[in-house]
């Protein structure tokens, strides 16, 4: 048995924020933590997951790697538990690792915990915790199995100081040409500057009350000088002010900052389904009656157009 | 004298019609007409065989009384054909002549080769008239469909093809040469008789073949005799070609409607149950033949009339789905396709594969092609609101809806293929049984909110004796604007002095929506839920908040056993202030335009009460031109609440439109009956910005501003 593994989620070349936060987290408990890296020229990885806690660090390098692919990630990660055999392997609970970890539980018939807050892990059985109804209960998991496998939700746990040895060890391409059933053809990123919406701290939103473009102006100042990432409710979104990925909400993306500033939003529900978890809520309405201050924790009744300005020379 | 022919006589001593004279060799059209009739019968036989492909389950061999009556009203009467003014009533009368005119052809033929029904004296100057007048009915008919085909060309009638003219012009070549034929036998028998005051019968009995026989007076008897003999022939020929044409044409629709009118779908509206889904191994459907076979049979019914297009919301704002050319005419083009490949491959089912292999020919094998992917495609079967504009306005009866959830059940529970949105709400459904995924054990939480808990009764907790059950839903519960909504309709309950209870976080979300994005195992999971609470606290009468719980309760749960009496609020609101139970203590006076619920309105057929309850509270109504059954969807149903809409260019999104319409009349007040359309049309209302002038309340509320 050799450890409880890290697969590595990368973006751009650049390892993400969870890959460090679950090594530092699982740095903690007595097994050797490892990371596993799938790439194409990424032994250069290796240091800075050392950094944030990795004893050692399995790469597979090879062109077949170079993006992410479903089978030939798979059935290479397949291949290096049946050699390493670890106690454990986890994923990030992001798209990539949901997509890899569901299968791998289907492949090898194992149990998979998914977006886990909470992890004990011993020798073949883990048990996870894990936020349901939700977020109004938890609930403890067992996963039996060997390895055990589940995914972990990003931004609950911290990246830590504590170093590990960070041993490389090149892991043979086991993957071939007939795993491959997906090829991505080519990638079209929006660019924005500013932080993920889902991942960011500080989220500042605007919606109808802002009237228009002149208004998300506003909204996005503020944002840049909090270091915020910026979203709209459905009518800001619907008028165009936005673009579709940054609409919050029921059938947008679901929310979780330190800080959620709505600017303009009364909050009708399908706008609360969406940021409601939120740790902190200001809103900033001219509607007293507006719903946004029933689950606001710091709440304005103005007009933005005079507050945000506000704000902002306050802020400098 | 010819032989073989009877001459044509000037007079007889009773009014009577010739039959057959002049004609040499008039026997052998009895001989001729088999031919036709074989073609006829071939014909439809091969349209049977293609029914009975169907794998799926219909069941509508019971209610044969109704079923009857439905296809004699229906078809004969053309009761549901003459609710498009102009072309339905042309329809009618070129129904009504061309069969009249079949059926005096056929009792003609039989009294002069049988002697029997007596067609003479009276009986035939009646006869004769009616369906001389008819006939001649049915031949303006024909031309004012062309003028509205080819002069006026409304849009539903957006896929004119060369043989729909060729069938307008093969009909009206059948009257006007049975026109022509009458006026040569009236104009050589009035030559021909020694007495004219002996022949003035015909005058009455053949009105239009009187005006046809002046246009013979400079003739000669002997070239009538041969115009008439020749046109007699020729009006034979295209009437046995119009006979074997029907089952290979549009025409074949005369008798598919009739059977579509016999098989319709007599239950309440309601979407098809899956039994032992538990059980199941498939879902949905995925191929053509998967359907049963009523819904093969309503694509031969379909006669491209787009009355379904018309009212359909998704078509009017550019959307992918119409219900005529790309739901209903794409699975019959395909249908077409694939039918002679699935007959060649009947109890064989390997030769399925050899058959689309063998067959380089065809360009597309029609074997291959994905029904929910290449022929209907996905967007078509998530634009749809089930809002049942084109069920409600189809003169054929076509269920359009069951089809889509049918398409729904396969991408969802067999494909897993569903916008991500639609996944959401399942989770939250599923996970807290409410689609804004609020916890759930917060469900009665708005008493208090709203503070109304001293005047509800809490069924689990105070456990008293109640009549009525109330079923508040989701939107009354969780959804901060519809609160309101819930806290005037118990006040006005309380008021009443109803007798009612509510369950609070015993109740469950209804399930309309999983069920109507093609989650049927879900909706059967809240389903049961929701069945074991109510039959938990013995519960018989109903009153349910939102249209959509209220359609669900009423027309699916009994699928399951649930047999409840379930009222929409607006039914018993206007039952309340009818007995004089609830008064109005001032007029209101409020200029209003009336939203109807494609779930209250056409789904339930409930359209008078609320706008009693409106004018009680001295409401002033502005029907507007798209209202009641002609109602526009406010594009939130059929689960389309819970997923994104595209606007397309040149068109606002579906809930813009339809608050465009309704504030044509600059009302005060827009009011709703239903969470979502309330939702919908509230922010319709703020996009146009007319918040300033125009509110947005739902029907309770406007009565309880009445009261207090």
């Amino acid at each position: 048995m050799a450890g409880t593994w890290v697969f590595v989620e990368q973006k751009d070349g650049n390892i993400r924020k969870v890959t460090f936060e679950m090594l530092s987290e699982l740095k903690k408990g007595g097994d050797e933590v490892a990371a596993v890296v799938f790439g194409k020229g990424v032994e250069a990885l290796a240091g800075q997951l050392a950094q944030a806690g990795a004893d050692k660090v399995y790469v597979a390098d090879d062109d077949i790697f170079a993006a992410y692919n479903t089978g030939a990630f798979v059935a290479q990660m397949i291949a290096m538990i049946k050699e390493y055999s670890p106690n454990a392997v986890l994923f990030a609970h992001s798209f990539n690792g949901r997509d890899m970890a569901s299968r791998m539980a289907q492949k090898l018939e194992l149990g998979l915990a998914t977006d886990a807050i909470a992890a004990d892990i011993s020798a073949g059985k883990g048990i996870f915790t894990r936020s349901i109804y939700a977020g109004k209960a938890l609930a403890k998991v067992e996963v039996a199995g060997s390895p055990v496998l589940a995914t972990i939700r990003p931004g609950v746990w911290e990246v830590g100081s504590t170093a590990g040895a960070g041993a490389v060890v090149k892991a043979a391409t086991a993957a071939t040409a007939a795993d491959v059933y997906q090829v991505a053809k080519s990638f079209v990123a929006t660019v924005s500057a500013r932080p993920d919406l889902a991942e960011a701290a500080v989220v500042v939103s605007g919606g109808r009350g802002c009237k228009g473009p002149d208004g998300i102006k506003l909204v996005e100042q503020l944002a840049d000088m909090l270091g915020a990432a910026v979203g709209g409710s459905r009518a800001s979104i619907d008028s165009g002010w936005l673009g579709h990925e940054l609409q919050v909400g029921q059938t947008g993306k679901v929310v979780l900052p330190n800080l959620y500033v709505a600017c303009g939003i009364s909050g009708a529900i399908q706008h609360l389904a969406g940021m409601s978890s939120s740790k902190f809520i200001a809103a900033i309405n001219t509607d007293t009656e507006a719903p946004i201050f029933n689950v606001s924790d710091f709440g304005v009744v103005a007009d933005l157009f005079k507050v945000i300005p506000a704000l902002m020379s306050g802020l400098k | 004298m010819i032989f073989g022919s009877e001459p044509l006589r000037g007079f007889y001593e009773v009014p009577m019609r010739e039959v057959g004279a002049n004609i040499p060799y008039e026997w052998l059209i009895y001989v001729i007409m088999l031919i036709p009739v074989c073609i006829f019968l071939w014909g439809m036989w091969k349209k049977i065989e293609v029914w009975m492909l169907a794998k799926g389950e219909s069941k509508r061999f019971d209610r044969w009384w109704d079923r009857t009556v439905s296809l004699i009203v229906k078809a004969f009467f053309q009761t549901k054909v003459v609710k498009k003014p102009l072309a339905g009533w042309m329809h009618a009368f070129l129904f009504w002549g061309f069969l009249l005119l079949a059926i005096a052809a056929g009792l003609d033929a039989m009294h002069s080769m049988i002697k029997w029904p007596h067609l003479e004296g009276n009986l035939y100057i009646g006869m004769s008239w009616i369906v001389d007048v008819f006939g001649f009915l049915a031949l303006v008919g024909v031309l004012v469909l062309a003028y509205v085909r080819y002069v006026q060309k409304p849009d539903r009638l957006n896929d004119t093809k060369s043989a729909d003219g060729w069938m307008l012009f093969l009909i009206f070549a059948i009257l006007l040469t049975g026109y022509f034929i009458e006026g040569a036998r009236i104009a050589a028998q009035i030559m021909q008789t020694p007495f004219m005051e002996q022949l003035p019968y015909e005058k009455i009995a053949s009105p239009i073949g009187w005006v046809f026989a002046s246009l013979y007076t400079s003739f000669t008897v002997d070239s009538i005799l041969m115009y008439h003999r020749l046109l007699w022939w020729f009006h034979m020929v295209i009437a046995f070609m119009f006979i074997a044409l029907v089952p290979y044409t549009k025409l074949w629709h005369i008798f598919a409607s009739m059977f579509n009118y016999f098989f319709r779908d007599l239950e309440p509206s309601a979407n098809r149950m899956v039994y032992g889904i538990e059980e199941a191994e498939s879902f949905g459907v995925e191929k053509i033949e998967d359907f049963g076979w009523k819904d093969l049979l309503d694509l031969d019914a379909c006669i491209r009339c787009g009355r379904c297009q018309e009212n359909c919301p998704a078509f009017n704002t550019g959307k992918a789905l119409n219900p005529k050319l790309t739901l209903i005419q794409a699975m019959k083009k395909h249908l077409d396709d694939k039918t002679p490949y699935l007959l060649a491959s009947k109890g064989n089912p390997e030769h399925d594969a050899e058959t689309a292999m063998t067959d380089e020919a065809a360009e597309v094998n029609p074997m291959e092609q994905s029904l929910i992917y290449d022929i209907v495609t996905s967007e078509v079967i998530w634009d749809c609101t089930n809002c049942r504009a084109c069920m409600e306005h189809c003169p054929m009866y076509i269920e359009h809806i069951p089809k889509i959830t049918e398409f729904r059940r396969n991408l969802v529970m067999w494909q897993g293929d569903m916008p991500g949105e639609a996944q959401a709400a399942f989770t939250n459904m599923e996970r807290n049984y409410n689609p804004w995924g609020v916890g759930w054990a917060g469900r009665a939480g708005w008493l208090d909110e709203r503070g109304v808990r001293d005047i509800v009764n809490l069924i689990p907790e105070d456990g008293k004796e109640f009549e009525y059950l109330l079923y508040a839903g989701c939107a009354v519960s969780f959804d901060d604007r519809y609160k309101r909504v819930g806290e005037a309709l118990v006040k006005l309950l309380n008021k009443a002095g109803v007798s009612f209870g509510y369950l609070g976080k015993e109740e469950y979300c209804c399930g309309d929506s999983a069920r109507r994005l093609g989650n049927e195992y879900l909706y059967q999971t809240l389903a049961n839920q929701n069945l074991e609470s109510f039959n938990n606290y013995g519960v018989k009468k109903i009153i349910v908040v939102c249209p959509h719980g209220y359609n669900t309760l009423k027309n699916e749960y009994p699928q399951m056993g649930g047999k409840y009496e379930v009222y929409h609020y607006t039914e018993i609101l206007a039952k309340l202030v009818a007995e004089g139970k609830l008064k109005p203590s001032k007029s209101l006076g409020a200029k209003m335009t009336y939203h109807d619920s494609c779930f209250l309105g056409r789904h339930n057929d409930v359209y008078d009460q609320p706008r009693a309850v409106l004018r009680a509270a001295g409401g002033s109504i502005i029907e507007i031109e798209k209202g009641r059954n002609f109602g526009f969807c406010c594009g939130a149903g059929g689960g389309r609440m819970w997923l994104e809409e595209e606007a397309f260019e040149g068109y606002k999104r579906i809930n813009d439109t339809r608050t465009d319409q309704l504030l044509v009349p600059n009302p005060q007040m827009i009011v709703t009956n239903c969470p979502f359309c309330l939702t919908m049309i509230s922010d319709g209302v703020k996009g146009a910005e007319a918040e300033e002038n125009t509110k947005v309340f739902d029907v309770a509320e406007v009565l309880w501003q009445s009261m207090s």
